[in-house]
């Protein structure tokens, strides 16, 4: 539902918008999501599960996203597997789920055959007894993934190359302060900031509530980036709603920028471009990436309305809007409570269910106490009940005893119609390992962080698993103050000291859970590949003990969502199970893309006729008019055949021949290479070059030779003419004529 | 996706513009005829295949066409130097 008297400073509830999803028609405000619009019209179920084909609702509220996968527009415009969370709504849209909710599925009626189908299930079903090719293709189609596009994409994609002193990757408080600090201490440095929402603030917009001095800063410094950006031969480049998704070698970055949604671009003559990719080399790379929270486990925690805290937090102040009336937050860390705060001044009922026993609160757990938001110390959620929706959950107490949590107290049960969890944060370090660097596991902030020192490159802000908002703006300069040294624009940093604890601002405890938990069945790590507990413990059991062996053989973090939500916890569950520190199981390897790529995207401008060049001969005119079928060698258009009506082929080809035999040939060599060899060397060279002898060729004669290299290798064969002693002109194949030109 | 600064063209470009040549310093044999099979196999097959800073050839493909010498770390892709072919030898790498 959509709060009444919420202000948003995206939502402008002045322009409604009519869109269509999965076939029923809906209205929503400009500013909003695909799915932020949804939620306001109390649609709740987005898709149905990989493989058991289970109801699926919203989790997160951006590029975390598992469950929501929607395919746009149909036709030219089709676009399959997007994010309802990063579809920007406009008027007209339509979209259908990827996996129809609300169709009868296959894998639902099986539901009782859902506990013989854990990990390994299709290899050890159908591979091993190799029936697979016979159902494979059955089973691919039950997938859970949009239809590939079948007709041609009507749109036009750029590309785009900069050179830059400075990259910025994220527009939160961490990047939009590095960008204004490495922009006001020189006067020529050059700096992009990009980022992947479509306002520059991150999660400051949070803090709105509850801060003013949230507010006026990003006000402020929105209007000094913008000051920056306003005037001629500007040294700040601003891309919204792009999202840096690769890292290659010596800061090579690529980033992808969303124009426009599914809207048609083509109005008077003109077409803009959908996506522009940007093509950026960085003298250095600053990365405020931030960091996405990861779900607390508990047996069917993939119903639907079972969602992030953070998002639901997002959602609310950001959209002014809110799937439940009854909302329980759970977690173990004090970002919970800050949700809970946020949801009570909306005037909506809300609990929090905190894992961590009671005793040395912080000041935002006090200020919930105090607003009287019902608080429950030392429990933990066993279950969510409901079918397809929560209806309420499981609690029971827990203890840590030594350094493992021990459930300890009876079961009770309450009620609720929203459940938003948070097991703390994961830094995005993706972008940081594609080209090697490794991350390490932090104890105070329980979250894997980047290397500390890499050439070139700065993190500032909650990749570095720090929490509170005013930390990150003393990070964020420090960091652009090394950023400029390294540069040669300053002598001499200047570094400001954070609060104390700052690595612990949530408080957090361990993120495990209590392993009696971890063993119930249907506790999901990964929603999009429908990966459980069970089937880690399984493969496990199986003999697997390394992460990466472990994430191939359950597909945890396989899905287009690439874990972001599931893979850390998947670690954390493995680390329990083989009762062995999470430091020691480490965490898979981060690879390009951090998100889909669009393959229009990736052909830009390169496409029809300029997919490559064609090259005519000066007689094609007279090859058409005869109807010849041209073969294309290297990029030159040449004569194949010549098919009478009715010929194939080879009669066409017999009838060239018999021609040839019988009257006369004409051939077009002008397509070969032609290379002029003169000096008294000249013959010394053939011999050297072709493998037969050339030494007794004489004037006004031609021979044909073939090429080899020094590991005896046929490279190029032709046939070469003697002008006179030092003097021959020598031909090469066509197709090789390109390669060897640029030797 | 590197950055290779062609010593003659005095310029730094992007890797598209140029084709790698293989290890340096791999003198031909003055005298292939009486060469062994093991020998020459040798000389047109084996690689150091080194782990760390190695000397490497270039060519300036769609620039100068001129072979040169660089200097890249194979773990992390860095390039260290790069050099005209005599500025650096085998007997005498910086
Ligand atoms: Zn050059």
């Amino acid at each position: 539902m959509r709060l009444k008297n919420h202000k948003s400073d995206f939502i402008d509830q002045s322009e409604a918008l009519s869109f269509i999803f999965n076939n029923k028609s809906y209205k929503g405000y400009k500013g909003d999501t695909l799915a932020s619009a949804l939620i306001a019209n109390d649609v709740l179920f987005f898709a149905r599960s990989f493989k058991y084909g289970r109801k699926r609702g919203l989790m997160g509220s951006g590029v975390e996203e598992p469950n929501a996968l929607v395919s746009l527009e149909i036709g030219g415009r089709y676009t399959p597997n997007l994010k309802a969370t990063e579809v920007m709504l406009y008027d007209g849209l339509s979209a259908v789920s990827s996996s129809n909710p609300n169709s009868i599925d296959f894998r639902a009626l099986i539901k009782p055959l859902h506990r013989f189908m854990p990990a390994g299930f299709y290899y050890k079903t159908f591979i091993k007894q190799k029936v697979w090719a016979m159902v494979e293709d059955s089973l691919r189609s039950l997938a859970g993934f949009s239809k590939a596009p079948t007709e041609k994409d009507e749109d036009v994609y750029d590309h785009v190359f900069h050179h830059t002193e400075v990259l910025v990757v994220g527009g939160g408080v961490a990047g939009i302060t590095a960008a204004l600090e490495v922009l006001n201490n020189s006067k020529t440095t050059r700096v992009i900031l990009v980022d992947e929402r479509a306002h520059l603030g991150g999660e400051l917009f949070n803090e709105f509530q509850s801060d003013d001095t949230a507010i006026s800063w990003h006000h402020d410094n929105l209007s000094k980036l913008l000051e920056f950006k306003n005037v001629a031969n500007s040294r700040l480049k601003i891309f919204s709603r792009s999202t840096a998704y690769a890292w290659y070698d010596h800061n090579y970055i690529e980033v992808l920028q969303t124009n426009a949604t599914g809207e048609s671009l083509i109005s008077g003559g003109t077409q803009a471009a959908r996506k522009v990719l940007h093509k950026i080399r960085a003298k250095e790379v600053i990365l405020a990436t931030g960091a996405h929270e990861r779900p607390m486990l508990f047996e069917t925690n993939d119903l639907a309305n079972i969602m992030l805290s953070q998002s639901v937090r997002r959602y609310l102040n950001e959209f002014g809007v809110i799937s439940g009336k009854d909302v329980v937050l759970y977690g173990n860390n004090d970002s919970i409570y800050s949700t809970a705060i946020d949801i009570n001044n909306n005037e909506i009922n809300c609990k929090v269910i905190d894992i961590r026993p009671s005793g040395g609160e912080s000041e935002t757990v006090l200020k919930a106490k105090k607003l009287g938001i019902e608080v429950l110390q030392g429990y933990a959620v066993l279950k969510a009940h409901g079918t397809n929706l929560v209806k309420g959950i499981e609690v029971s107490s827990v203890e840590m005893q030594g350094k493992k949590w021990r459930l300890t107290g009876p079961s009770k049960r309450l009620n609720c119609d929203l459940l938003a969890s948070s097991g703390g944060f994961n830094p995005v370090v993706h972008l940081d390992c594609h080209c090697g660097a490794k991350t390490f596991f932090d104890e105070d902030s329980q979250a894997f962080l980047p290397q500390k020192v890499r050439k070139n490159r700065q993190v500032c802000g909650s990749i570095s698993a720090i929490g509170f908002w005013k930390d990150v703006v003393i990070d964020a300069k420090n960091k652009a103050q090394l950023t400029l040294l390294s540069l040669g624009e300053i002598k001499k940093s200047t570094q400001d000291s954070m609060s104390e604890n700052y690595l612990d601002y949530y408080n957090a405890s361990q993120f495990f859970v209590p392993i009696e938990i971890l063993n119930r069945p249907k506790v999901f790590i990964d929603m999009q590949n429908d990966v459980t507990t069970l089937d880690v413990a399984l493969a496990i059991r199986e003999g697997y003990r390394s992460i990466e062996h472990i994430k191939r053989y359950t597909a945890m973090g396989f899905g287009t969502d690439q874990g972001k939500t599931g893979n850390i916890n998947g670690i954390a569950v493995a680390a329990q199970f083989l009762d062995v520190p999470l430091s020691e199981v480490g965490t898979t390897t981060f690879r390009p893309a951090y998100t889909g790529v669009d393959f229009g995207a990736m052909a830009g401008r390169e496409v029809g006729g300029f997919f490559d060049p064609q090259r005519y001969t000066t007689i094609h005119d007279s090859h058409l008019e005869s109807g010849a079928e041209f073969e294309v060698v290297g990029q030159w258009y040449r004569p194949w055949y010549y098919p009478k009506s009715g010929e194939d082929i080879h009669q066409a080809v017999n009838r060239e021949c018999l021609a040839v035999r019988t009257s006369l040939g004409m051939m077009d060599a002008s397509t070969l290479g032609k290379i002029d060899v003169q000096g008294k060397d000249a013959r010394e060279f053939l011999s050297r070059v072709y493998t037969n002898a050339w030494m007794k060729l004489a004037p006004g004669s031609c021979r044909y030779g073939l090429m080899c290299n020094e590991k005896g290798m046929i490279i190029d064969d032709g046939v070469s003419t003697c002008i006179n002693d030092n003097h021959f002109i020598m031909t090469t194949t066509t197709g090789v004529l390109q390669a060897f030109t640029l030797l | 996706m590197f950055l290779i600064d062609c010593p003659y063209c005095k310029e730094s470009r992007d890797q598209n513009e140029f084709s790698p040549a293989g290890e340096a310093f791999i003198a031909r044999p003055q005298n292939p005829e009486e060469l062994s099979d093991d020998e020459w196999s040798d000389y047109v097959f084996y690689r150091t295949n080194h782990k760390g800073d190695h000397w490497e050839q270039w060519v300036h493909t769609n620039g100068c066409r001129k072979y040169f010498l660089v200097k890249r770390s194979t773990i992390s892709h860095e390039i260290l130097e790069v050099a005209a072919f005599g500025e650096v030898t085998s007997e005498n790498p910086s």
